[in-house]
């Protein structure tokens, strides 16, 4: 069964034609891995499946409640760790766990506020604020950018683990990423063109 | 703050003293200009007087109710303003008279129409109001549209958005508004009880002192005067930054 699916989906920004006609989808459960040179489509492709933009034409579907990692990190800088993964949890839910995956990605001082930590810690936390939240789906946007490598095979594999069954669509410039992550690829060229 | 930058601030508060003694001395006329000595005398005296507490709790209840009703209210419809453009448009009008109408014109209109009592409360709340406005309006219009999506797709509720995104980004035009208004608030509160005379308050000493030359006694209160606006907006801003800590740490 598909859960998101673009069919004949084109976007135009100032005359300039970034998404021509593009079609694919993904099934329940699978994880895909949108793959092409920078300026192809990629963001706005995930922009589209969330509704911040609207196609020009074509049909876009895809379940209402996501949970993201956005390419800036869009922390709430002031806050701490916990405090920024916790927000997302609504009020009637449990908690617990956002301690648990902060600390599985490596993250000690959860009080510590988030202005204060180095660039990849804040992408950690990023992304433990995407895992702790209940969603239909999740969009994962360039996820593992500015963490150092050994950093990133552990954060990698626990992202698998824990989105293992879940709907994924993840943007990465890195092949190595997408098979570690054992996703499908979605390779595009410079016009935002499928070509594998 | 820094100790350099408190070492300067004495130095220049002294030197100004000095500054204020030299010319007292040399115009040798202290119904004109009495000396810093003088006035610090009198102002011992009026503090030891029995009716010092009195006068400054009239006067300071009266302006800081116009103030915090000001602010509250001004906030309130900055927000809205913010989200509803209509609301803003409808209130420019009022916005441009207020901040266009000199105060002694408003004192003398809103005598008309109110107590001297509520005089001042009522002009310090409408000093306030344009001022608070604009700030959190630009305030609310500078909030980072990715933090709201963010909101958005987490299906973030209001109130923790009002903590986690409008609270912070809008900090400095929050304290801005404080700062500037309250110092507003209180002298054009005071320029309202000199002319309405409300019983017992702080305006109404200055207007005797006036009348009856006793220019010691006019510099004292004067000076009581810049000393509780300074404390208060002190306070009021270290009061704001605490709730900002508290919040921060939730």
């Amino acid at each position: 069964m598909n859960c998101i699916v673009f069919e004949n989906v084109s976007k135009n920004f100032d005359g300039k034609n970034v998404l021509n006609a593009l079609s694919f989808y993904a099934k329940q459960g699978e994880m895909l891995a949108i793959m092409g040179p920078s300026g192809c489509g990629k963001t706005t492709i995930l922009n589209l499946i969330l509704g911040f933009l609207k196609p020009d034409s074509g049909k876009i579907s895809a379940p209402k409640k996501a949970s993201v990692v956005f390419q800036e990190d869009r922390l709430f800088e002031e806050f701490s760790a916990l405090s920024n993964v916790e927000s997302v949890i609504p009020a009637r839910q449990n908690k617990e766990h956002c301690a648990d995956i902060l600390n599985a990605l490596g993250l000690e001082d959860l009080k510590k506020p988030v202005c204060k930590l180095s660039g990849g810690m804040k992408r950690r936390v990023a992304i433990a604020r995407a895992l702790a939240a209940e969603a239909d789906f999740y969009v994962l946007d360039e996820p593992f950018k500015g963490l150092d490598e050994d950093t990133k095979d552990e954060v990698i594999a626990f992202v698998k683990e824990r989105l293992a069954g879940k709907t994924v669509i993840i943007v990465t410039h890195q092949r190595d990423e997408a098979e570690k992550l054992n996703a499908r690829l979605l390779l595009l060229d410079k016009n935002g063109t499928i070509i594998e | 703050m820094k100790l350099s930058n408190i070492i300067y601030k004495i130095v220049a508060v002294l030197l100004a003293l000095c500054a204020w003694q030299a010319a007292a001395h040399f115009t040798n006329l202290p119904i004109l200009l009495p000396s810093p000595l003088d006035v610090l005398e009198g102002f011992v005296s009026i503090w030891k007087g029995q009716m010092f507490a009195v006068n400054i709790i009239t006067t300071f209840d009266n302006i800081v109710s116009g103030f915090l009703w000001g602010f509250f209210a001004a906030a309130f419809f900055a927000v809205l303003a913010g989200r509803f453009r209509i609301i803003r448009e409808l209130l420019w009008p009022y916005m441009i008279t207020i901040k266009s109408v000199p105060v002694a014109s408003f004192i003398i209109i809103a005598l008309l129409w109110i107590s001297t009592d509520d005089l001042s409360g009522f002009i310090s709340f409408l000093m306030v109001f344009p001022i608070v406005y604009n700030n959190i309006l630009e305030g609310y219009k500078s909030i980072d549209q990715k933090k709201i999506e963010v909101a958005k797709v987490f299906g973030i509720p209001f109130h923790k958005q009002l903590i986690y995104i409008y609270l912070p980004e809008m900090k400095p035009f929050i304290i801005s508004a404080c700062s500037t208004s309250f110092g507003l608030a209180w002298k054009s509160g005071v320029a309202a009880e000199f002319i309405a005379l409300p019983f017992n308050s702080i305006g109404e000493q200055l207007y005797y002192s006036k009348i009856y030359f006793e220019s010691v006694d006019l510099f004292s209160w004067t000076l009581i005067l810049v000393v509780i606006s300074f404390a208060f907006e002190k306070l009021m801003v270290g009061a704001i930054k605490l709730l900002y800590m508290g919040v921060e740490k939730l």
